[in-house]
Protein backbone atom coordinates (compact mmCIF):
# COMPACT_ATOMS: atom_id res chain seq x y z
CA UNK A 1 0.00 0.00 0.00
CA UNK A 2 0.86 3.86 -0.29
CA UNK A 3 2.57 6.17 2.21
CA UNK A 4 3.73 9.10 2.56
CA UNK A 5 7.41 9.04 4.35
CA UNK A 6 8.83 12.04 5.48
CA UNK A 7 12.53 10.64 4.64
CA UNK A 8 14.10 13.36 6.59
CA UNK A 9 13.87 16.92 6.83
CA UNK A 10 12.72 18.53 3.82
CA UNK A 11 12.32 15.89 2.05
CA UNK A 12 9.10 13.61 1.68
CA UNK A 13 8.04 10.86 -0.93
CA UNK A 14 5.39 7.90 -1.46
CA UNK A 15 6.53 5.16 -0.57
CA UNK A 16 5.21 1.37 -1.04
CA UNK A 17 5.07 -0.29 2.61
CA UNK A 18 3.55 -4.19 3.34
CA UNK A 19 -0.22 -4.36 4.18
CA UNK A 20 -0.37 -4.30 8.34
CA UNK A 21 -1.26 -7.05 9.95
CA UNK A 22 -4.12 -7.90 12.68
CA UNK A 23 -2.85 -10.37 14.33
CA UNK A 24 -3.35 -9.98 18.05
CA UNK A 25 -2.97 -6.20 17.58
CA UNK A 26 -6.22 -4.54 17.08
CA UNK A 27 -8.20 -3.69 14.75
CA UNK A 28 -7.79 -2.80 10.53
CA UNK A 29 -8.82 -0.08 9.23
CA UNK A 30 -9.10 2.01 5.91
CA UNK A 31 -7.46 5.32 6.23
CA UNK A 32 -10.03 8.16 4.41
CA UNK A 33 -8.60 10.64 5.25
CA UNK A 34 -5.88 12.74 7.17
CA UNK A 35 -5.22 16.13 8.60
CA UNK A 36 -1.59 17.72 8.71
CA UNK A 37 -1.29 19.23 11.93
CA UNK A 38 1.78 22.12 12.53
CA UNK A 39 3.66 19.02 14.11
CA UNK A 40 3.94 17.73 10.93
CA UNK A 41 5.37 20.82 9.39
CA UNK A 42 7.73 21.12 12.05
CA UNK A 43 8.74 17.25 11.33
CA UNK A 44 9.02 18.49 7.86
CA UNK A 45 11.41 21.64 8.03
CA UNK A 46 13.67 19.23 10.85
CA UNK A 47 11.93 21.56 14.02
CA UNK A 48 10.35 18.97 15.90
CA UNK A 49 12.59 17.02 17.99
CA UNK A 50 10.29 14.39 19.24
CA UNK A 51 10.22 12.92 15.66
CA UNK A 52 12.61 11.19 13.91
CA UNK A 53 13.21 9.88 10.53
CA UNK A 54 12.44 7.92 8.15
CA UNK A 55 8.72 8.87 9.80
CA UNK A 56 5.28 8.45 7.89
CA UNK A 57 2.99 11.41 9.48
CA UNK A 58 -0.28 11.52 10.18
CA UNK A 59 -2.18 11.34 13.39
CA UNK A 60 -5.17 13.75 12.71
CA UNK A 61 -7.63 11.07 11.32
CA UNK A 62 -10.62 9.37 10.10
CA UNK A 63 -10.85 6.09 9.25
CA UNK A 64 -13.44 2.83 8.41
CA UNK A 65 -13.25 -0.01 10.45
CA UNK A 66 -12.70 -3.01 7.28
CA UNK A 67 -11.44 -5.90 10.37
CA UNK A 68 -12.42 -6.23 13.97
CA UNK A 69 -13.16 -10.07 14.30
CA UNK A 70 -12.37 -11.48 17.76
CA UNK A 71 -11.95 -8.09 18.76
CA UNK A 72 -14.19 -7.32 22.38
CA UNK A 73 -15.99 -3.46 22.56
CA UNK A 74 -18.83 -3.55 20.56
CA UNK A 75 -17.09 -2.23 17.20
CA UNK A 76 -18.09 -3.45 13.84
CA UNK A 77 -16.78 -3.47 10.07
CA UNK A 78 -18.28 0.06 8.83
CA UNK A 79 -18.22 1.89 11.28
CA UNK A 80 -16.79 5.59 10.66
CA UNK A 81 -14.00 6.64 13.77
CA UNK A 82 -11.80 9.30 14.70
CA UNK A 83 -8.72 7.89 16.34
CA UNK A 84 -7.09 8.83 19.72
CA UNK A 85 -3.51 8.84 18.24
CA UNK A 86 -1.40 8.33 21.85
CA UNK A 87 0.07 5.83 23.92
CA UNK A 88 0.15 5.87 27.67
CA UNK A 89 2.31 3.12 29.97
CA UNK A 90 0.23 3.41 32.83
CA UNK A 91 3.51 3.06 34.96
CA UNK A 92 4.52 6.54 35.28
CA UNK A 93 3.94 9.35 37.42
CA UNK A 94 1.31 10.94 34.93
CA UNK A 95 -0.96 8.14 34.25
CA UNK A 96 -0.94 7.21 37.64
CA UNK A 97 -2.45 10.10 38.64
CA UNK A 98 -4.96 9.73 35.64
CA UNK A 99 -3.32 12.26 33.30
CA UNK A 100 -2.38 10.12 31.11
CA UNK A 101 -2.14 11.97 28.25
CA UNK A 102 0.80 13.77 29.69
CA UNK A 103 2.87 10.29 29.69
CA UNK A 104 6.27 10.13 30.06
CA UNK A 105 6.61 7.07 27.22
CA UNK A 106 3.95 8.74 25.12
CA UNK A 107 4.00 7.71 20.96
CA UNK A 108 2.45 9.79 19.66
CA UNK A 109 1.00 8.90 15.59
CA UNK A 110 3.61 10.15 13.08
CA UNK A 111 6.13 11.86 15.93
CA UNK A 112 7.49 8.81 17.55
CA UNK A 113 5.96 6.26 15.99
CA UNK A 114 4.98 5.78 12.00
CA UNK A 115 1.26 7.39 11.61
CA UNK A 116 -1.74 7.55 9.57
CA UNK A 117 -0.48 8.79 5.98
CA UNK A 118 -0.98 5.45 4.35
CA UNK A 119 -4.05 3.16 2.88
CA UNK A 120 -4.34 0.93 6.45
CA UNK A 121 -3.61 1.29 9.97
CA UNK A 122 -3.79 -0.92 12.84
CA UNK A 123 -5.39 0.18 15.93
CA UNK A 124 -6.47 -0.88 20.03
CA UNK A 125 -10.21 -0.78 19.95
CA UNK A 126 -9.86 1.87 23.19
CA UNK A 127 -8.31 4.22 20.58
CA UNK A 128 -11.30 3.98 18.56
CA UNK A 129 -13.83 6.50 18.32
CA UNK A 130 -17.26 6.34 16.56
CA UNK A 131 -19.16 8.93 15.73
CA UNK A 132 -21.89 9.74 13.25
CA UNK A 133 -19.65 12.27 11.09
CA UNK A 134 -18.06 13.29 7.98
CA UNK A 135 -14.46 12.24 7.25
CA UNK A 136 -13.44 15.96 7.03
CA UNK A 137 -15.14 16.19 10.25
CA UNK A 138 -13.56 13.37 12.34
CA UNK A 139 -10.27 14.72 11.37
CA UNK A 140 -11.13 17.74 12.88
CA UNK A 141 -12.19 16.12 16.10
CA UNK A 142 -8.00 15.42 17.58
CA UNK A 143 -6.94 18.66 16.31
CA UNK A 144 -9.90 20.52 18.60
CA UNK A 145 -9.81 18.23 21.53
CA UNK A 146 -5.93 20.49 21.93
CA UNK A 147 -7.90 23.45 22.48
CA UNK A 148 -10.63 21.68 24.28
CA UNK A 149 -8.05 20.19 26.97
CA UNK A 150 -6.14 23.29 27.38
CA UNK A 151 -9.36 25.27 27.87
CA UNK A 152 -9.83 22.70 31.03
CA UNK A 153 -6.39 23.26 31.55
CA UNK A 154 -7.06 26.47 32.53
CA UNK A 155 -10.01 26.30 34.22
CA UNK A 156 -12.16 28.92 31.87
CA UNK A 157 -15.57 29.41 32.42
CA UNK A 158 -18.33 30.81 30.23
CA UNK A 159 -18.87 33.51 33.12
CA UNK A 160 -15.46 34.34 33.79
CA UNK A 161 -16.99 32.36 37.32
CA UNK A 162 -15.39 30.10 40.03
CA UNK A 163 -14.36 27.72 38.09
CA UNK A 164 -14.24 25.15 41.09
CA UNK A 165 -17.55 25.44 42.09
CA UNK A 166 -19.13 25.40 38.78
CA UNK A 167 -17.47 22.50 37.18
CA UNK A 168 -15.91 20.53 39.86
CA UNK A 169 -18.68 17.87 39.98
CA UNK A 170 -19.54 17.91 36.53
CA UNK A 171 -15.79 17.07 35.83
CA UNK A 172 -15.20 15.75 39.42
CA UNK A 173 -13.02 12.76 37.85
CA UNK A 174 -10.45 15.52 35.97
CA UNK A 175 -10.65 18.16 38.62
CA UNK A 176 -8.58 16.85 41.34
CA UNK A 177 -5.54 16.43 39.30
CA UNK A 178 -5.44 20.38 38.32
CA UNK A 179 -4.31 21.86 42.09
CA UNK B 1 -2.55 38.52 33.51
CA UNK B 2 -4.93 39.08 36.22
CA UNK B 3 -3.77 39.25 39.67
CA UNK B 4 -3.51 35.16 40.94
CA UNK B 5 -4.68 34.29 37.20
CA UNK B 6 -3.88 31.64 35.35
CA UNK B 7 -1.43 31.17 31.90
CA UNK B 8 -1.45 27.92 30.15
CA UNK B 9 1.60 27.17 27.55
CA UNK B 10 0.06 24.79 24.88
CA UNK B 11 2.56 23.86 21.87
CA UNK B 12 6.18 23.44 21.27
CA UNK B 13 8.55 26.84 21.70
CA UNK B 14 11.15 26.70 19.01
CA UNK B 15 13.48 28.73 21.12
CA UNK B 16 13.58 29.48 25.20
CA UNK B 17 11.73 32.23 26.31
CA UNK B 18 12.56 34.18 29.35
CA UNK B 19 10.52 35.89 32.09
CA UNK B 20 10.17 38.99 34.97
CA UNK B 21 9.76 36.06 37.00
CA UNK B 22 9.01 38.56 39.45
CA UNK B 23 5.36 39.16 38.57
CA UNK B 24 4.57 35.23 38.58
CA UNK B 25 5.31 35.42 42.36
CA UNK B 26 3.59 38.78 42.87
CA UNK B 27 0.49 37.92 41.68
CA UNK B 28 0.76 34.48 42.31
CA UNK B 29 -0.14 32.95 39.05
CA UNK B 30 -0.47 29.47 37.94
CA UNK B 31 1.44 28.63 34.90
CA UNK B 32 0.32 25.00 33.31
CA UNK B 33 1.34 22.90 30.68
CA UNK B 34 -1.05 21.41 29.00
CA UNK B 35 -0.41 18.65 26.16
CA UNK B 36 -2.73 16.55 23.98
CA UNK B 37 -6.08 15.41 25.25
CA UNK B 38 -8.01 13.51 27.64
CA UNK B 39 -11.02 11.15 26.89
CA UNK B 40 -13.50 13.91 28.08
CA UNK B 41 -12.25 16.15 25.19
CA UNK B 42 -12.76 13.67 22.13
CA UNK B 43 -16.24 12.82 23.81
CA UNK B 44 -16.82 16.54 23.96
CA UNK B 45 -15.16 17.35 20.35
CA UNK B 46 -17.52 14.58 18.69
CA UNK B 47 -20.28 16.08 20.36
CA UNK B 48 -20.10 19.58 19.47
CA UNK B 49 -19.34 18.49 15.80
CA UNK B 50 -22.35 16.10 15.49
CA UNK B 51 -24.26 18.95 16.79
CA UNK B 52 -22.95 20.80 13.35
CA UNK B 53 -21.98 23.84 15.92
CA UNK B 54 -18.51 23.95 14.16
CA UNK B 55 -17.43 25.79 10.79
CA UNK B 56 -15.67 22.77 9.53
CA UNK B 57 -15.73 23.94 5.51
CA UNK B 58 -14.18 27.65 7.45
CA UNK B 59 -11.67 25.82 8.55
CA UNK B 60 -10.08 23.97 5.69
CA UNK B 61 -8.37 25.01 3.07
CA UNK B 62 -7.42 22.72 0.85
CA UNK B 63 -8.00 18.78 0.22
CA UNK B 64 -5.59 16.94 -1.81
CA UNK B 65 -5.44 12.79 -2.60
CA UNK B 66 -2.30 10.88 -1.40
CA UNK B 67 -0.17 11.57 -4.18
CA UNK B 68 0.00 15.17 -3.85
CA UNK B 69 0.36 15.40 -0.14
CA UNK B 70 4.59 15.52 -0.20
CA UNK B 71 3.35 18.84 -2.87
CA UNK B 72 1.10 20.48 -0.14
CA UNK B 73 3.66 20.11 2.89
CA UNK B 74 6.28 21.93 0.49
CA UNK B 75 3.85 24.63 -0.36
CA UNK B 76 2.47 25.04 3.24
CA UNK B 77 6.07 25.20 4.16
CA UNK B 78 7.26 27.92 1.36
CA UNK B 79 3.65 29.92 2.17
CA UNK B 80 2.93 29.19 5.68
CA UNK B 81 -0.02 31.98 5.85
CA UNK B 82 -1.77 31.07 2.80
CA UNK B 83 -3.23 27.49 4.63
CA UNK B 84 -5.71 26.42 7.36
CA UNK B 85 -6.52 23.10 7.77
CA UNK B 86 -4.54 20.69 4.70
CA UNK B 87 -6.77 17.39 4.32
CA UNK B 88 -5.06 14.33 2.43
CA UNK B 89 -7.58 12.04 0.84
CA UNK B 90 -7.24 8.29 0.78
CA UNK B 91 -10.33 7.12 -0.58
Amino acid sequence: VNALVLQEPGRASIETIPVPTTAGRGVLLKVRMVGFCGSDLNSFRGLNQLVSFPRIPGHEVSATIVHCEGIDGGLSVGTDVALNPYTSCGKCASCRRGRSNACQFNQTLGVQRDGALTEFVVMPPEKLYPAKLTPKELCLVEPLTIGFHAVARGRVTANGGDWHASNVSRRGRRSGVYW
Amino acid sequence: VAFTGRVVYIGYAKEPVSYETRLFVQKELDVLGSRNAQLEDFQSVIKLLEARKFPVNEAVSLIVPLREAAQALRSWSEHPSQFKKILVSLD
